[in-house]
C-alpha cells in the first residue's frame, strides 16, 4: 500500500528520499545538514524512506522535483524515484515486491 | 513496511534549499524527440476513454490514471514493455502538464506482468496504426507480439 501527502496538482511540502542503502549515521547527517526528516520507514530490511517537510505550502511541482533531486544528490539517494509525486511505503502494511514473496504467497513482514 | 522514527517537524534548512534550487536556472527545453507527439497523444487519450477515467474521476490523480495507462497498454499490448519508459517521459508530460513518470515506476510495471500466461494474439486489440507506431518508435519489426511483456 503506497501513499503520498496530497496536495491536488502541487507537491504537499513533502519530499520523499528513497535510500536504498542508507550508511550508518545518515539520520544524523540529515539532522546536522537541516534536513531532518519527520519520518523515516523501513520498506525492508536495509531499504528506507525517509519523509522531510520542506515546506509548510505546497509547492509547484518543478520546484518540488529540483528539490527532490537536489536531495537526493546529497544524501545519495535513489535519483529515479527523485520527484515531486512519488508515492512511499505505507506504515504495517506489507512489501509485497517479488524477491519478498515466500513459497505460501505472503510477504515477510 | 516498520516505522523507524516519525516527528511532526519542518526540515530546519527548508527554506535555504528551496531557496537554492529556485536560484538555479532553468534547465534548456527538452530538445525534439524524434517521437511523434500526436499520435501518442491520441493512444494515451484513447487508454483514458478505454479506462472511462475522467467519467468516473473528474480531477484524477493521474500518477495513478498515468500507472493504469501504462498497465493497460502493456496488458492489451499495445505498447512492448521497453518502449513505456521513453512513452512516459515524452508523451505524457505533454499530454497533462505534469511531470515524467519515474522510470522506477514503468520498470516496475513491467515485472509482474511477465508472470501473467501468454495472451492468444487474436486477444489482442488490433489497432493497426498504434501498433505500427510502437513498433517503429521501438524500432521493432511487424513480429513485435513475440517476446514482450507476455514472455
Amino acid at each position: 500500500v503506497y501513499f503520498r501527502p496530497y496536495a491536488g496538482d502541487h507537491n504537499a511540502g513533502y519530499i520523499l528520499l528513497d535510500l536504498d542503502q542508507p550508511v550508518a549515521g545518515i539520520l544524523a547527517r540529515l539532522r546536522s545538514q537541516g534536513h531532518a526528516p519527520c519520518v523515516v520507514v523501513e520498506t525492508s530490511p536495509g531499504r528506507w524512506q525517509a519523509w522531510i517537510r520542506i515546506s509548510p505550502q505546497p509547492l509547484p511541482p518543478a520546484v518540488a522535483t529540483l528539490a527532490a533531486r537536489r536531495l537526493a544528490q546529497l544524501y545519495d539517494a535513489d535519483r529515479a524515484s527523485a520527484d515531486w509525486r512519488h508515492l512511499g511505503r505505507l506504515v504495517e502494511f506489507t512489501n509485497h515486491k517479488r524477491e519478498r514473496r515466500q513459497a505460501d504467497g505472503f510477504s515477510l513482514g | 513496511v516498520k516505522l523507524i522514527y516519525a516527528r511532526d517537524c519542518l526540515a530546519p534548512n527548508g527554506a535555504a534549499l528551496l531557496e537554492a534550487v529556485a536560484a538555479r536556472p532553468l534547465p534548456p527545453p527538452a530538445l525534439a524527440s524524434p517521437i511523434d507527439f500526436p499520435p501518442l497523444r491520441g493512444l494515451y487519450q484513447a487508454c483514458l476513454d478505454r479506462l472511462s477515467i475522467r467519467e468516473r474521476y473528474p480531477a484524477p490523480d493521474w500518477s495513478i490514471a498515468d500507472r493504469w495507462v501504462a498497465r493497460e497498454l502493456l496488458e492489451t499490448g499495445a505498447a512492448p514493455a521497453p518502449w513505456l519508459p521513453r512513452y512516459y517521459v515524452t508523451a505524457v508530460p505533454a499530454f497533462h502538464a505534469g511531470m515524467p513518470i519515474p522510470r522506477t515506476t514503468c520498470a516496475g510495471l513491467s515485472a509482474p506482468l511477465r508472470c501473467f500466461p501468454a495472451r492468444p494474439s487474436a486477444a489482442r486489440p488490433t489497432d493497426p496504426p498504434a501498433r505500427a507506431l510502437c513498433a517503429s518508435v521501438a524500432g521493432l519489426g511487424a513480429d513485435w507480439d513475440t517476446g514482450f511483456a507476455y514472455t
